[in-house]
């Protein structure tokens, strides 16, 4: 456990809040302080809620000391991707567009972190849109990856990466389109989980495609996501998406094996089909042999090419992207940055037909992807073919984009991505693991066994004070 | 999708998109270039009769 109140995890400290022996009065304070620090040179948060905080951790304890603990995130401080509406507060999705509005309304999501107690230290730094990019022609800054700050902390829920791995929240809320929570999880070396499609309201959270958007949590460890799923997974009637199903115990079997497990390597997306670099294979091979060890049965998938599912989503994004921003993109196009309008124009080229077609190989895909799952329980593969880029080579553009995240947007199933290692140059990996739909308790424990086996949790970001 | 420069700045203009064309033509050729690539990556679906996803599902009222 870490001496240091911000390097704690969220299991570590609620543990210390429950038997009153940390005040959460004195951890929001220090992350109020660390973010005063440090994040003059991140830039992870757009917006710092210092006073609304403290009162909250003032609440909070008053609660407590009166035995009213409500659970494990009573009094832990937490950041919101700014694109959760906040009811009061203002929602800038990272665009000049948006930069005043005010929400009436808590989003679903945030209600509920409130009512569980948490405490919302302020409003993390996005793409703009979520889609835009690491732009330098927006009015808020991107954030910068805490690992080396001259490296992108990857997108689109970039602030709350930073943050999370930086010690500035203990959690954060992103949101994942096309990868946007595992890409910053992997490229800053934290946990970052997408929930089936539906197990977490999107209701109150800014859309950007409405068909594969995904709201979920970003934590130091997979554990700590668990923690912040089982406040988080509820039906909302609010939400048209939104599953009413039974929702497992987030907070169990952590720590134990994965005996029996079937676990299922798309070996061909890595290898062949878009190749990750050396280092990252390695790291790869290096956690198949952890899983064996775990007591999990190995073998390798073969699904369809990776350029398959990455074509797919891009179609339907940027189509539903450009149906909601069409109207603000004809009208006042220079009120976007040029990422945001380059990635959201793109939806203006494709035609209904593109579209339906996209839609029915995503329905092949589903199905095709639940053929497969009969016979594995889990699929893994790396997060991101390359480490951390220079900030400001919008490497996303790429034909080669560096992440194998867009496959699990498309069938909705539930992905973590864990911290499995750490290049030469101290840049960590990220390492993905799908399940089938509505297991996000199974990913989950194999992203905590990941963790725990190759002990990737002991190492953070040195980041000196501004 | 069309496949030719003229084509492009039509299809551009019937969204809608005079104003970017006008202010910012090299995003709108870069956002249709991400359009090109993203479809050289798909073939026609094998069944072109089948059911997209969603399927249609009507809402009881209660």
């Amino acid at each position: 456990m870490s001496d240091a109140l911000h390097f704690l995890t969220i299991a570590e400290a609620s543990r210390l809040i429950q038997s009153r022996k940390l005040s959460p009065v004195e951890l929001t304070q220090a992350f109020l302080t660390r973010i005063a620090a440090i994040d003059p040179a991140l830039h992870s948060y757009i917006l710092v809620l210092g006073e609304t905080a403290l009162a909250e951790a003032r609440q909070a304890e008053a609660e407590i000391m009166a035995g009213r603990y409500i659970g494990p995130l009573h009094g832990i401080p937490i950041a919101l991707k700014d694109i959760y509406c906040t009811a009061g507060i203002t929602t800038t999705a990272h665009s000049a567009l948006y930069a005043n509005y005010v929400p009436q309304t808590d989003a679903t999501t945030v209600r509920l972190l409130r009512q569980a107690g948490a405490i919302v230290l302020g409003k993390a730094a996005t793409w703009e849109f979520a889609i835009g990019g690491s732009s330098f022609d927006l009015p808020w800054p991107p954030a910068r990856n805490p690992w080396d700050l001259e490296r992108d902390p990857s997108g689109s829920s970039s602030g709350s990466g930073a943050a999370v791995a930086a010690g500035l929240c203990m959690g954060a809320m992103g949101s994942d389109t096309g990868g946007s929570i595992r890409g910053p999880a992997a490229w800053c070396g934290i946990a970052g989980h997408k929930p089936t499609y539906g197990l977490v309201s999107r209701r109150g959270v800014l859309p950007l495609s409405y068909s594969l958007d995904h709201a979920g949590p970003m934590c130091w460890t997979a554990e700590d996501c668990a923690l912040m799923m089982s406040v988080l997974a509820q039906h909302d009637p609010q939400d048209p998406a939104s599953a009413n199903v039974t929702v497992p115990d987030f907070t169990t079997g952590f720590g134990g094996g994965l005996a029996g497990v079937r676990i299922g390597v798309v070996r061909h997306f890595f290898e062949t089909d878009a190749p990750a670099e050396p280092e990252i294979l390695a790291a790869t091979e290096q956690t198949l042999a952890a899983f064996r060890d775990l007591g999990a049965v190995v073998s390798d998938v073969t699904l369809s090419p990776f350029s398959f599912y990455d074509g797919i989503a891009t179609i339907i994004s940027r189509s539903e992207a450009f149906s909601i921003h069409k109207d603000t993109l004809t009208a006042s196009p220079e009120k976007y940055g040029a990422y945001g309008r380059q990635r959201l124009m793109a939806g203006a080229f494709f035609s209904g037909t593109d579209y339906v077609n996209a839609q029915r190989h995503r329905a092949k895909a589903i199905a095709d992807l639940a053929v497969t799952m009969q016979d594995v329980d889990l699929l893994v593969f790396p997060s991101a073919r390359r480490t951390a880029d220079t900030l400001g080579t919008n490497g996303m553009a790429a034909k080669a984009a560096p992440f194998y995240n867009r496959p699990f947007n498309l069938t909705g199933s539930p992905a973590v991505s864990v911290c499995n290692g750490y290049s030469e140059t101290g840049m960590p990996f990220g390492f993905q693991i799908g399940g089938r739909p509505f297991e996000d308790d199974l990913v989950l424990r194999a992203g905590d066994a990941v963790e725990r086996t190759l002990g990737t949790r002991t190492r953070r970001p040195t980041l000196a004070a501004a | 999708m069309a496949s030719d420069d003229e084509d492009w700045v039509g299809m551009a203009r019937r969204a809608g998109l005079h104003l970017a064309l006008e202010q910012f033509p090299g995003d709108v050729a870069v956002a249709f270039g991400n359009a090109v690539a993203a479809m050289a990556d798909i073939v026609p679906p094998p069944d072109l009769r089948a059911e997209p996803w969603p399927p249609m599902r009507p809402v009881p009222v209660r």
